[in-house]
């Protein structure tokens, strides 16, 4: 029987040494560190993935709390010009009432009993 | 048997060609090598920056500008966001040019052709169409749905109560820088410091928090509580508007001091300005408070502080008596009365009484120079007052040891408010020293600021014990006296009175209280304009000062108006006694029946 054979390159013949372990157990080995490898990378998706949902929340969030204040600015803003002395006057008038005069200021000097003084004071 | 044979031998590589292959590979990794190590080495400063500016952006959180409250908490200066209307042109749809001009237009201000333009100019990537838009009008642009058109919130600075108080708040401009008033002031207060946030962005600008974003939270500006009393602010300004109207003054100022603190409750200069819309204004009115600013010479009013300071110094007692024929010789033309005629005995409190020029004139010279502007500088004219708001004045006195032709006669005309020139504040100021017992303070409008939770209020400071607390009550009666016997019965007040008989020209009856049920001081007086020539226009300045209630005085007041009608001034006198029996009532302060003439009831 002729048999062709070539002479192993040296490349050829570090791999045949590498290859010299059991095959099952080389085999196991590159499962195991594939599978690790596999698990780190969805575990370090899922934090990114999660991190950047909730960023994104953060955000919405943030964008709604200046949307708020904006709104809240406004509403004291409007709140202020309706309590302004002007605006109260206005709507007294339109209510029929009149300014007073300070000759239509009557006081009245009430003696206090000074045994009724501290019910008085925290009157 | 058979016989195999070999199988052909595959014909070998030319080596060249594998020469050739392995070369190529080398050129090619070489060149990639000097790529790596251009861009990993020689230009990684460059390129790393580059990259984060794509990515990495630094963001100024901008602070709030602090709110500015009156005493009872009213706010009269604050922040409000207001949309910024931009468009980019190539977005728009060339069919919907007509009807988005027309619906724009009246939002923003301006024509349709003009929006047209803008809208239709693709040479621009982006075009701002309005600033400021109301609210309603960013919720029409928002109904739109224009994906063109963009909203950019900017802050802005409003003033819920429009002129209320305007010249003491004062304005911040666009830029949220304040110019004017208290707002320029503290400006640096109210400003508060800019934060920033360093992060890493998406396409959209938001921050990617994978990376949390390094933030540095800005310092929002204090919050300022002032001394002005609402209450009050509101009577001096109605008053101040219907003098005006009704004295056809050019302008006009009324001051309320709290004599005891030396707080501003109130300060009303005319004209009125709203400071939202201060552009439509000369900058003339909303750059300068008169109250703070204007110069004038204070006239007859500084007869009380000649007079306050003669007697500090012993010069004279109010039983000394000079002659007083009306004229008397200083100088060529000077100087005379208000209205020539002589009046005797003239002791001090008729000094006031009848105003007199010539009394006043002796009195100065008999306290001499040397004490008498000792006193000046004493009651702190000449210099500012030191108040919180900008553009301050200081006066004008012509100090003998300072003055290059100081002659005496200065000392004598300045005996009688001439030739020296103050600034309302400063005026009121001295006046309210003697209304408190002779303690110069320091005047403030500024209550208390708040940073966060810490909070400073600020306390009344005297300056300096000017006069005696005796000096003050012997002051007191006199300017009591003028006010119950002249100026009652002036400008048509308390008619009846004057008809039955109560009107004594030599102040010994007693006369009317001014403001019935009350012992109310006042002086007025009336100063001339100089006209920027060397001459004087033919035109004045009315004015009284004084306070009440006497016997424990409230409010200093000090209503001036320029130009009115009445040359001498006299019309400020019922404006005075209505600002004073406001205020009273304002302040709940009962009325003494036994100082209510029957004729006034």
């Amino acid at each position: 029987m002729a048999v062709y054979s070539r002479p192993l390159s040296g490349w050829s013949r570090s791999k045949a040494a590498a290859t010299a372990a059991p095959r099952p157990q080389r085999a196991n080995l590159l499962v195991t560190l594939a599978v690790v490898a596999a698990l780190m990378s969805l575990l370090y998706l899922v934090q990114v993935g999660r991190v950047s949902t909730q960023g994104y929340q953060l955000e919405q969030l943030s964008y709604k709390r200046t949307q708020l204040e904006r709104t809240n600015q406004q509403l004291m803003y409007e709140i202020e010009q309706a309590q302004s002395l002007d605006a109260v006057r206005q709507r007294a008038l339109a209510l029929g009432m009149q300014p007073i005069r300070p000759d239509q200021t009557r006081y009245l000097t009430i003696k206090i009993h000074p045994d009724s003084r501290w019910t008085a004071e925290a009157r | 048997m058979a016989t195999r044979t070999a199988p052909p031998a595959a014909p070998p590589l030319a080596r060249w060609r594998i020469n050739m292959i392995l070369l190529a590979c080398l050129v090619l990794a070489l060149a990639n090598g000097r790529k790596l190590f251009d861009v990993q080495v020689v230009r990684h400063a460059e390129l790393s920056g580059l990259a984060a500016t794509e990515v990495q952006s630094k963001r100024t959180l901008l602070p709030q500008r602090g709110i500015i409250r009156d005493s009872d908490g009213g706010v009269l200066a604050m922040n409000v966001d207001r949309d910024t209307l931009g468009v980019t042109p190539r977005l728009i749809d060339p069919e919907r040019v007509d009807t988005l001009a027309l619906v724009l237009a009246p939002l923003v201000g301006r024509q349709p052709s003009e929006v047209k333009q803008l809208l239709t100019d693709t040479t621009r990537e982006y075009v701002v169409l309005g600033r400021r838009l109301t609210p309603e009008a960013s919720e029409q642009v928002r109904q739109l749905d224009e994906s063109a058109l963009v909203l950019t919130p900017e802050p802005i600075r409003v003033y819920p109560h429009g002129t209320f108080a305007s010249s003491i708040v004062g304005v911040a401009n666009h830029e949220n820088v304040g110019i004017s008033g208290v707002e320029g002031y503290a400006n640096a207060l109210l400003s508060g410091v800019p934060g920033s946030m360093e992060a890493e962005i998406d396409s959209a600008a938001n921050p990617i928090w994978i990376d949390p974003p390094e933030v540095q939270a800005p310092r929002d500006g204090a919050a300022i509580t002032l001394t002005i009393d609402p209450g009050v602010q509101r009577i001096i300004e109605e008053e101040l508007a219907q003098a005006i109207g009704a004295k056809s003054a050019s302008g006009g100022t009324i001051l309320v001091l709290d004599p005891q603190t030396g707080a501003v409750l109130g300060m009303a200069s005319w004209p009125f300005y709203d400071p939202n819309r201060y552009t439509e204004y000369s900058p003339e009115v909303y750059n300068r408070n008169p109250a703070v600013s204007d110069q004038y010479e204070p006239g007859s009013t500084f007869k009380v502080i000649n007079l306050a300071i003669g007697f500090q110094n012993h010069a004279f007692t109010p039983d000394t008596v000079v002659d007083d024929p009306g004229y008397i010789a200083r100088a060529p033309g000077c100087c005379s009365n208000w209205n020539g005629a002589g009046h005797a005995p003239m002791n001090p409190a008729n000094v006031l009484l009848h105003s007199s020029n010539v009394g006043a004139l002796q009195f100065a010279e008999m306290t001499g120079a040397e004490h008498f502007y000792q006193g000046v500088h004493d009651f702190g004219y000449g210099e500012p007052t030191g108040i919180e708001i900008n553009g301050e004045g200081a006066g004008m006195v012509q100090w003998p040891d300072s003055t290059e032709d100081w002659r005496p006669i200065v000392l004598s005309t300045n005996g009688y408010g001439q030739g020296i020139s103050v600034t309302p504040l400063q005026h009121l100021r001295a006046i309210a020293a003697v209304a408190n017992g002779g303690k110069l303070m320091q005047p403030y409008l500024i209550k208390q600021w708040c940073e966060g939770e810490e909070c400073h209020t600020i306390e009344p400071k005297v300056i300096r014990q000017v006069i005696d607390p005796e000096v003050s009550e012997l002051i007191k009666p006199m300017m009591v006296r003028t006010a119950n016997n002249s100026y009652a019965f002036a400008q048509g007040m308390w008619e009846k009175c004057l008809y039955e008989g109560y009107y004594d020209p030599n102040g010994n009856s007693g006369g009317v209280a001014l403001v019935p049920g009350y012992n109310v001081a006042a002086k007025t007086g009336t100063s001339s304009i100089p006209d920027g020539n060397g001459g004087y226009e033919n035109a004045t300045i009315g004015s009284v000062i004084g306070f009440g209630p006497v016997e424990e005085p409230k409010f200093a007041v000090l209503v001036k108006l320029d130009r009115p009608s009445d040359v001498w001034g006299s019309l400020a006198i019922p404006v005075y006694a209505h600002v004073m029996e406001r205020l009273l009532t304002h302040y709940h302060i009962p009325p003494d029946p036994s100082l209510i003439a029957d004729c006034q009831r």
